[in-house]
């Protein structure tokens, strides 16, 4: 305000004394600059698209930063937030790599992921939508500055922009104190909320990934078994694995150096060395090492021997010397200190004095016959001309003199391993990975999930509970329960269920709820493994005959029954075989063993006969449905009562007594007869799977232990979420509204 | 009086000389105001040690139970960002437990063996839990160190914030509180005034901290205006070093639960001395390759993330450092009134 003097009142205004006065006559009208910060304002798939543009920008702001070291406060701390992505990137890679099972390493990435969303789903929520129910209060709302960060519009509780929102002045005092306590509830039950969230989010998508990862085998073994062309190729197409030409080098310059030539103990080793189980280096696959375990190749040893004869070189001038000193050994036997008195030339003539051995003619005529680099079997080929026996034959060649040159056996060996028995090891290990997917006990593998799914579905529709004060007969029970108790356990199960049903359709339908989804598809998938027309993909195309015979095992029709095929034992096919059939067996048992131990337990409801049999008659059948183990055979009952037994799995595998089932199960009486003439020997492949009453002990467990950490935190989730939301009508109670001020002014 | 001194008769002077008289007209007692000063106004502390950021993190952590969550669930107008940013301790904390405790919380449900191997996880979850918060400190300690050691900013620095509040519920004077920020917290709005003004009163010269820093920054003569030339320098050394350690410290703490999540981890036993540093060791075995044969990446990873740790602790060093103490070919020594700011 200018001073008036009151002495000046007529003194004309100076320049800046009317410039003041007319600033001071329109102060009302001037007005700040307006506020260059935006209100940002997207919906849920913008929001999306610009967390991945503003991740960019903050890479951009961060080599800003670097170079010119210029960078606002708001942006410096968004580069913390890409630092925890990029760690937790790192982490779950690293555990990815480590992790044992491809379902385990999914999740490692779906966890991290899920832990970064539920920072901020876990908000929205529970904090942030029933704030904006309630009070009307959109707590994230975000803005952009006049810098072009974008923030949080209540993210300072002391310096909030008003001016952007269009919120009136008397509610801006409870927007205020919403924002700020539902920030502050927030950073109180996020690291409660998060963790659980992210533990129940890896819990539903767990089963799914499983799922997915398990399909996927699937369909990859389908495509490829589609027909024996297919398979043919694949088998073709894989890497070839040499064993370590090291060994082998090794190997033979021992012998080269010690100036041994190859004995039996070399073929022996050589045969251990080309035997498949050596695979068992190289697959590192518990289910792989076990069917290898079954190749012996023992037969072998003789092939190296023969191979030996046809390949080492004879040195003919050593043969001479020998062939010249040859028969006269055996006249001088007499005589035998003339003999050794005698030099080369005097026995020589005493030979051709006394018998009518070789002579020099006869010699030559020998080495003649012989050619250049004779072999040991061309050698004992052209003596046996010469009218030899094999008795001197075999003297000759095993006498010590004989010089050999081995190389020939020695290259060839080592070619043979580069070039085919690398190709075989390689098919080997390509039909293995293309199997144990789908049978193998892997934890992935669709054998395994049918395996689990069967005992599920079996518990489901059992309805056994979690647990019950009164009863046993729950999860828990089977949890804790030892084997005898399992049984009695199932047992009650069942009677309980087949009780229930009052009529023979209710019966058959709780039988095909309990069997559940029919392993047709599986089956057969599997059983092309076994067949002549894939397994051939397998054999060696070109090569030593005998010893790949030898190696791979022989495939020969039978001589009693020629439609039937026999496999060399320890060959590569029959072990094949043997395991597909084992695991198709393992299959369709764990359908089968539920039937049996509901017949059991509808025949011992209503038929009148059965009751008849003893007790101990009725326990031992109980016990042979339910755990069925083949140790079972070693059990006591069995060796100290085998009438009994036998008399057991007689009434008890009664084809007769499952005509019901077969509606079921077609095909049941048969599997059911076969159990009849159980004898020990393939049958016991039956009981192969692990007992039922084990498998259902171990699921039961499992499910158990998922039940028990879901009711835990679960629980602990519900707590914590109604919590939050219980408190939320408490916030934005205004301490005397009726003093916010209504109408403008600076403040 | 007679006094012996290295044998050599000595004779004390027993007359003082006077004490000087100050040049102004009226008697400054500094140390009165410097107790003043400590106590009503924001200043830096003297005494700043190994031990201040623990003790500042107590303080923070203490505070939020009592006054800062209250005060925020209660929306009081009181507060402000320093609280905020306080309050996100405790999430942090909470959370850490909380991913063992999902872990292992369910074990009493379990028999024997799924609880043992319940337990072997949630160990190596707590280990790596655990070296995750040390990987992150090693590595901010480390880059600190080394800047303050080239540059002589300490950008942990702490002040004490006298922050006056306003009166609430009716009250007529609002409580002035501690808090205890850092200097250095803002990249545009570092404290300049504190150190301005701690260099005057307790070591004689507005531009004491400057000058130190302007000598290891290489300048040899002495400014006379410092603010201009090295307040540049202090924001891109700050504005640097937070931005790589704040990549950097994630880094090494991946490297830490990588380390953590080895089996040998998982038998460990948290009484004995001698079972912890067995698992140690056998866990960095482990995680340097040994007993890893699935594939090269898979026998390499532990080594590569080992590098990557240390290099980026390295550039985090570095990187800063070398920008410091570029020299541009004019040194401003004036003020430049001509320079153009940029109001917010």
């Amino acid at each position: 305000m200018t001073t008036i003097n009151p002495l000046l009142f007529n003194q004309p205004m100076s320049s800046h004394d009317r410039l003041y006065e007319n600033l001071a006559k329109n102060a009302h009208t001037i007005k700040p600059n307006e506020n260059k910060a935006v209100l940002v304002d997207e919906n849920i798939f913008q929001s999306a698209a610009s967390a991945l543009k503003d991740s960019g920008k903050d890479v951009y702001n961060f080599s800003k930063a670097i170079k010119t070291g210029e960078i606002t406060d708001n942006n410096l701390g968004r580069i913390n937030d890409l630092g925890m992505k990029l760690g937790s990137l790192l982490i779950a890679s690293y555990l990815a790599l480590n992790s044992k099972t491809k379902t385990d390493a999914a999740m490692k990435f779906v966890g991290g992921g899920a832990f970064l969303a539920s920072m901020s789903l876990w908000p929205k929520i529970f904090i942030n939508t029933p704030a904006k129910l309630i009070h009307g209060v959109d707590v994230d709302k975000k803005y952009i500055s006049a810098q072009g960060d974008k923030k949080d519009l209540y993210l300072d509780n002391q310096y909030i922009v008003w001016d952007i929102t269009g919120i009136k002045e008397e509610d801006r005092e409870k927007h205020r104190m919403v924002a700020l306590q539902n920030r502050t509830l927030n950073l109180a039950t996020v690291a409660f909320g998060a963790p659980l969230m992210t533990s129940l989010i890896g819990n539903v998508a767990q089963p799914f990934v499983y799922n997915k990862i398990v399909e996927h085998n699937y369909k990859k073994a389908s495509k490829l078994m589609k027909n024996p062309k297919t398979f043919g190729e694949y088998i073709q197409n894989s890497q070839s694995l040499p064993i370590d030409s090291q060994s082998l080098d090794k190997l033979f310059k021992s012998y080269e150096k010690a100036g041994k030539s190859p004995d039996k103990q070399m073929f022996e080793q050589l045969s251990k060395m080309f035997n498949f189980a050596s695979l068992a280096d190289v697959v590192k696959d518990k289910d792989d090492i076990n069917i290898l375990k079954e190749f012996s190749t023992n037969r072998v040893v003789e092939q190296f021997q023969d191979l030996y004869q046809q390949k080492a070189v004879v040195r003919t001038s050593s043969l001479e010397n020998i062939l010249q000193d040859f028969e006269i050994a055996n006249d001088i036997t007499d005589d035998f200190e003339e003999a050794a008195m005698m030099g080369k030339k005097a026995r020589k003539a005493k030979l051709s004095q006394q018998s009518s051995s070789l002579s020099d003619d006869k010699i030559k005529q020998i080495i003649n016959d012989l050619g250049e680099n004779p072999t040991i079997s061309k050698t004992k080929e052209v003596l046996t001309e010469h009218n030899f026996t094999t008795k001197q034959i075999d003297e000759i060649v095993s006498n010590k003199q004989l010089r050999l040159d081995s190389n020939g056996f020695y290259e060839t060996v080592k070619k043979y391993n580069k070039t085919v028995f690398s190709k075989m090891r390689g098919n080997i290990k390509a039909y293995l990975d293309a199997l144990n997917p789908i049978a193998g006990s892997k934890y992935e593998s669709i054998t395994t999930k049918t395996f689990n799914d069967s005992m599920t579905n079996l518990i489901k529709k059992l309805d056994i509970k979690y647990s019950s004060k009164n009863s046993n007969n729950t999860l828990k029970g089977l949890k804790d329960s030892s084997v005898d108790e399992t049984i009695e356990i199932l047992s009650n199960i069942f009677k309980n269920a087949v009780g229930k049903t009052k009529t023979k359709d209710e019966y058959i339908d709780l039988l095909k709820n309990i069997t559940g989804e029919p392993i047709s598809d599986l089956t057969d998938l599997i059983d092309n493994f076994s067949k002549e027309s894939y397994l051939n993909a397998l054999a060696p195309k070109k090569g030593i005959e005998s010893l790949d015979k030898a190696i791979f095992g022989t495939i020969e029709p039978s001589a009693q029954d020629p439609t039937k095929k026999i496999f060399s034992k320890g060959g590569v096919v029959s072990t094949f075989v043997n395991y597909i059939n084992c695991k198709k067996l393992d299959l369709l048992s764990v359908k089968v063993k539920p039937i049996i131990c509901a017949n059991f337990e509808r025949r011992l409801k209503e038929d009148p006969d059965f009751k008849k049999h003893g007790s101990q008659l009725i326990d031992m059948m109980r016990k042979i449905a339910y755990d069925g183990t083949a140790s079972l055979r070693q059990n006591s009952g069995f060796t100290k009562d085998v009438n009994l037994y036998q008399k057991a799995i007689k009434i008890l595998f009664d084809k007769e007594s499952f005509k019901d089932e077969e509606k079921v199960m077609p095909g049941i009486r048969t599997i059911v007869g076969e159990l009849q003439e159980f004898s020990g020997t393939n049958k016991e492949n039956f009981f192969r799977a692990g007992s039922f009453a084990t498998l259902m002990k171990q699921q039961a467990t499992k499910l158990y232990n998922d039940k028990s950490w879901l009711r835990k935190f679960g629980k602990m989730a519900i707590i914590l979420s109604i919590s939050t939301l219980l408190i939320q009508p408490f916030f934005g109670k205004v301490k005397n509204p009726d003093n916010q001020k209504k109408d403008g002014g600076a403040k | 009086m007679c006094v012996r001194c290295f044998g050599v008769k000595m004779q004390r002077i027993t007359n003082p000389v006077a004490k000087p008289v100050p040049k102004t007209g009226y008697y400054i007692d500094k140390e009165k105001i410097k107790e003043e000063h400590a106590k009503n106004e924001s200043h830096i502390p003297q005494k700043q040690g190994f031990l201040t950021n623990a003790k500042v993190y107590a303080h923070k952590l203490t505070n939020d139970v009592v006054t800062y969550f209250p005060k925020g669930f209660q929306g009081s107008k009181n507060s402000d960002f320093y609280e905020y940013l306080s309050m996100g301790i405790v999430p942090n904390l909470i959370g850490s437990f909380m991913l063992i405790y999902t872990s292992c919380g369910a074990n009493k449900f379990f028999n024997a063996q799924d609880s043992a191997s319940a337990s072997k996880g949630a160990k190596m979850m707590g280990m790596g839990v655990v070296l995750f918060a040390l990987g992150k400190w090693l590595h901010s300690k480390i880059s600190n160190f080394g800047v303050k050691k080239s540059t002589d900013i300490n950008l942990e620095q702490k002040y004490i914030n006298k922050n006056a509040e306003l009166p609430e519920n009716g009250e007529k004077q609002g409580i002035v509180r501690e808090q205890k920020p850092g200097v250095y917290d803002s990249v545009t709005f570092f404290r300049d005034d504190l150190l301005a003004y701690d260099g005057e009163l307790n070591h004689g010269s507005r531009y004491y901290y400057k000058d130190k820093i302007a000598k290891k920054a290489g300048i040899d003569k002495p400014l006379n205006s410092p603010d201009q030339e090295i307040n540049k320098r202090i924001r891109g050394v700050k504005a640097r070093t937070t931005a790589l350690q704040n990549i950097g410290k994630y880094i090494v703490a991946a490297t830490c639960v990588a380390l953590g999540s080895q089996e040998a981890f998982g038998e460990i036993n948290f009484r004995s001395l001698k079972s912890i540093k067995n698992s140690f060791k056998k866990g960095f075995k482990q995680f340097l390759g040994e007993g890893k044969d699935r594939s090269f990446i898979h026998k390499h990873a532990g080594k590569a993330l080992l590098g990557l740790s240390v290099v980026s602790t390295l550039l985090s060093w570095l990187i800063p450092v070398i920008a410091f103490k570029q020299k541009p070919d004019t040194l401003k020594t004036q003020l430049d009134p001509n320079k153009e700011t940029e109001v917010c």
